[in-house]
């Protein structure tokens, strides 16, 4: 019997039903694309008054607390809380919690900083393991040090919304650069959108720019092929991405790095969930669940101006890890909060937001995977033509490209932060590159995140990083945890 | 199927997308590059000019060619010093710019001189007709630009009641430096706008106001019937002024708990005799909200006499009230340190624990703190 032409049918069917796939995917991000540029064009239109940075400094704004959890950083904690401390805000509270740290860490805070034993009278909203003492600065009286048993990153974090007294409070990794008036850009949100639970801004590769001072001074788009691409794709997930979703049912995620919470509806929902690897997006999802349960539907919004700066990972078996790892996180996030999808109850979240990360960006790599697969396997039964192959292609990467392009057309036309010709033409390069290659190898990536969450593996996975110096060409310092 | 001319098609479509992406990208390159290099050097040779203008040098006559009849000639009025040639050459959008940033800078004389020079460069004529647009950006930069240039203008109060709360947003803050009576009464109506960014611009300017605020504050708070009650007592506690007393006094007695809380922040803020019976009867009040503004404000004011009665909040069911009622009495000196040791010892765990750690924080005795390094 010949099995030829019932396999080559099938695959034929399915290259179809996958074509379609890119089709409709590629469509909803001419959408998000369109979305953005329209959410752009409005808030630079809107930047321009005047009353806009008058009232993010006024008194009457809302009071932030800054949360920075430190385990163990004692070589970089004292630059980190004065670059902190330094950021344009009036009523700003830094909240430094020092997870177990069992190098010098908080000796180093009480010298510099002068701490003094502050009083122990903070209510325990959220469970995280005790708190040991409070120390409050002398020389600068916004400083709050909670010095806490070792709990990890989403204890941490409790433990400084249990000790804030902000409005809202703002989870930071000790290793992000934040721009000086990233603070005030965040807020801006809160003060013009009622039932706003949550803001995020854009967050930069700063692999190879120049900083000083904690500060990024010069940006250069990387000459490296794994950080290039994933300057494109951070522009890609933050300009059209993120800002497209603000019109269209809302984000579910903020960045890790940089996010700002009204902190009452944090400590309402429960705080962050140390049971996950992506408590970032966890926390947002759940707070927007939550809402909708409490008959108040929260918005999360997102700025566009570039917030604060990061390190992305310089190699493949680092990067891999990432990847996989976020995808775990996504997979876990989507599978606790399953009773979202397709329901009406929970308006855009349900039928809009959970149904494209569901669809889209969860199993886009396991239908990316068959889809390349079945299209080689259908080449060499015969079951599709060339002309098919090359349009197949072309809807699946082709668009991929245009996308990106349109991208760096949106950062142009915003922001246009990298601003020299040299670094566009690498840019629109990478724009390019990214979709032959290293798109193939992120799904990889995340296809194995997806088998290790159906496994159940829970680890976060080391990483490498330079650290962030004056001169790019410094040596690679040891690896460390990854903050997330 | 997929023919031959359907995959040219998706490829033309394709390379014109990118080469449109490209052509944005670049296109847009070239102008920033150019304008970086050209507008710094004419805008320094304007600023000087403007400087020497401002400072005396030349003032700009009220007889001055506007707009394109300026620019085309390049001559100033008689009597202007040669450098306002560079001004006005300046293109429309460098000329804006130039004295809008100058504008945050002067005061006096020189801002009268600065908004003169303005009329006469058509700036202000431009930011008026832009003010009375349809499209509501084009109504904010011609906010932005009469705001910054203008003191009075009569379209700065119209825009107080624009259809875009940006618009809004941004003469309710000019308003906030230009208060008089009829403009206070504007914004306290505006602490009940519908949009949040409007009642916060509101708040802002009412606490940034001169003198002709308060009155206008106290007559709202005395008639009590303000939709907006607990903003505008907000504003008073934020700038306590004692015409508010007897106000405050009446709306600590009020049904609604928001504004008896609010009314204690604001009596805590005033002070006076009259204001510690009122808060002491709030010290037993039915909402745990009220009895902790209260006892804040009685801290606040060092009433020691009241220590035994905010002492007594220790055992209240609420943490918001056992705290505040501790951070109280550590306020008070040695009645309310006397009461936190009392209370140390109390039945009641929760009152021992709050009291105890008031007393540990307030320095009365430190357990197991850390010392500071040395």
């Amino acid at each position: 019997m010949n099995l030829a032409a019932p396999v080559g049918a099938v695959l034929a069917g399915l290259d179809w039903a996958i074509l379609l796939y890119f089709l409709a995917a590629n469509g909803f991000y001419l959408l998000l694309l369109i979305s953005a540029g329209w959410e752009m064009r409005s808030y630079v239109l809107t930047s321009r008054a005047d009353s806009r940075w008058r009232l993010v400094q006024s008194r009457t704004a809302p009071t932030v607390s800054l949360l920075a959890p430190a385990h163990n950083e004692a070589a970089t904690i004292s630059d980190s809380v004065q670059a902190m401390l330094g950021l344009y805000y009036p009523n700003l509270e830094v909240v430094i919690i020092n997870d177990g740290s069992t190098d010098t860490t908080l000796d180093v805070l009480i010298g510099r900083f002068r701490l003094v034993p502050a009083p122990l009278v903070f209510r325990q909203v959220l469970a995280t393991e005790p708190v040991v003492g409070l120390h409050r600065s002398r020389s600068h009286p916004n400083l709050l040090v909670v010095d806490k048993r070792n709990g990890g990153k989403a204890d941490s974090l409790n433990a400084g919304m249990n000790v804030a007294s902000g409005q809202l409070a703002c989870a930071v990794d000790a290793d992000t650069l934040i721009e000086p008036d990233a603070i005030q850009r965040m807020v801006w949100p809160f003060l013009t959108t009622a039932n706003l639970i949550a803001a995020g801004g854009t967050i930069r590769v700063a692999n190879q720019c120049q900083i000083r001072g904690g500060r990024v001074i010069v940006t250069h788009v990387p000459r490296r092929g794994l950080s290039g691409f994933q300057v494109v794709e951070y522009l890609r997930a933050f300009l059209f991405g993120r800002l497209g979703w603000n019109r269209m049912g809302g984000n579910l995620i903020i960045s890790g790095a940089f996010g700002l919470f009204d902190r009452a509806a944090v400590l309402a929902a429960g705080g962050y969930a140390a049971n996950t690897v992506g408590e970032d997006m966890e926390l947002v999802v759940r707070l927007r669940r939550k809402s909708y349960e409490a008959g108040r539907p929260g918005l999360v919004a997102f700025v566009p101006d570039p917030v604060a700066w990061t390190e992305v990972p310089e190699t493949a078996r680092v990067l891999g890890r990432q990847r996989d790892r976020w995808q775990r996180g996504l997979a876990d996030v989507l599978w606790r909060n399953r009773k979202l999808l397709f329901n009406p109850w929970y308006g855009s979240l349900g039928l809009v937001a959970y149904p494209y990360f569901f669809f889209v960006e969860l199993f886009g790599p396991v239908v990316e995977a068959i889809g390349l697969l079945g299209l080689v396997a259908s080449l060499a039964l015969g079951a599709v033509d060339v002309p098919f192959a090359a349009v197949y292609f072309l809807v699946a990467y082709g668009l991929g490209i245009c996308m990106g392009a349109f991208t760096l057309v949106l950062e142009e036309f915003s922001f246009h932060r990298y601003e020299t010709v040299p670094d566009r033409l690498v840019l629109f390069g990478w724009a390019v590159a990214e979709n032959l290659g290293y798109r193939q190898l992120t799904v990889v990536w995340r296809l194995h995140g997806l088998i290790k969450f159906l496994r159940g593996r829970t680890d976060w996975g080391a990483m490498q990083r330079r650290g962030f110096t004056e001169d790019p060409s410094a040596p690679a310092p040891a690896s460390r945890s990854e903050p997330g | 199927m997929i023919t031959t001319g359907l995959l040219y098609q998706v490829l033309l479509l394709l390379g014109l997308l990118l080469s449109a992406a490209l052509a944005a990208v670049f296109g847009h390159a070239a102008w920033l590059g150019w304008t970086r290099r050209a507008d710094p050097p004419r805008l320094a040779l304007a600023r000087a000019a403007l400087t020497n203008t401002l400072a005396g040098g030349a003032a700009p006559a009220s007889t001055a060619p506007r707009g394109d009849a300026a620019r085309t000639s390049g001559e100033g009025p008689a009597g202007s010093v040669p450098a306002d040639r560079d001004i006005v050459a300046l293109p429309d959008r460098l000329r804006r710019r130039l004295l809008s940033d100058l504008a945050g800078s002067v005061q006096g004389d020189q801002r009268q001189r600065l908004a003169r020079l303005a009329v006469d460069l058509g700036i202000i004529g431009r930011a008026q007709r832009w003010a009375r647009s349809r499209w509501w950006w084009r109504r904010l930069r011609g906010a932005h630009l009469l705001s910054s240039l203008c003191d009075e203008d009569p379209l700065m109060h119209r825009l107080l009641g624009d259809p875009h709360p940006a618009v809004r947003a941004e003469a309710i803050t000019w308003a906030g430096d230009h208060v008089d009576t009829a403009v206070a009464e504007r914004l306290v109506d505006l602490l009940a706008d519908r949009s949040p960014l409007c009642r916060h611009a509101a708040k802002d300017a009412l606490l940034r106001a001169g003198p002709a605020a308060p009155p206008v504050v106290a007559e709202h708070l005395r008639r009590g019937d303000s939709p907006n009650l607990d903003a505008l007592l907000d504003v008073a506690a934020g700038r306590p002024d004692h015409r508010y007393q007897a106000a405050a006094r009446s709306l600590a007695g009020d049904p609604r708990p928001a504004i008896r809380a609010v009314a204690a922040r604001l009596l805590g803020e005033l002070g006076g005799h009259d204001a510690i019976p009122v808060l002491e009867l709030q010290l037993t009040d039915p909402q745990p909200a009220v009895r902790e503004e209260a006892a804040a404000a009685l801290g606040r004011l060092g009433h020691w006499p009241a220590a035994s009665a905010v002492a007594r909040l220790l055992r209240d069911p609420s943490w918001d009230v056992r705290c505040a009622a501790g951070e109280a009495l550590a306020a008070l000196g040695a009645p309310g340190a006397l009461m936190l040791q009392r209370y140390s010892r109390d039945d009641d765990p929760f009152a021992a624990d709050m009291a105890r750690r008031v007393q540990q924080s307030s320095g009365l005795r430190t357990v197991g703190a850390r010392e500071p390094a040395r």
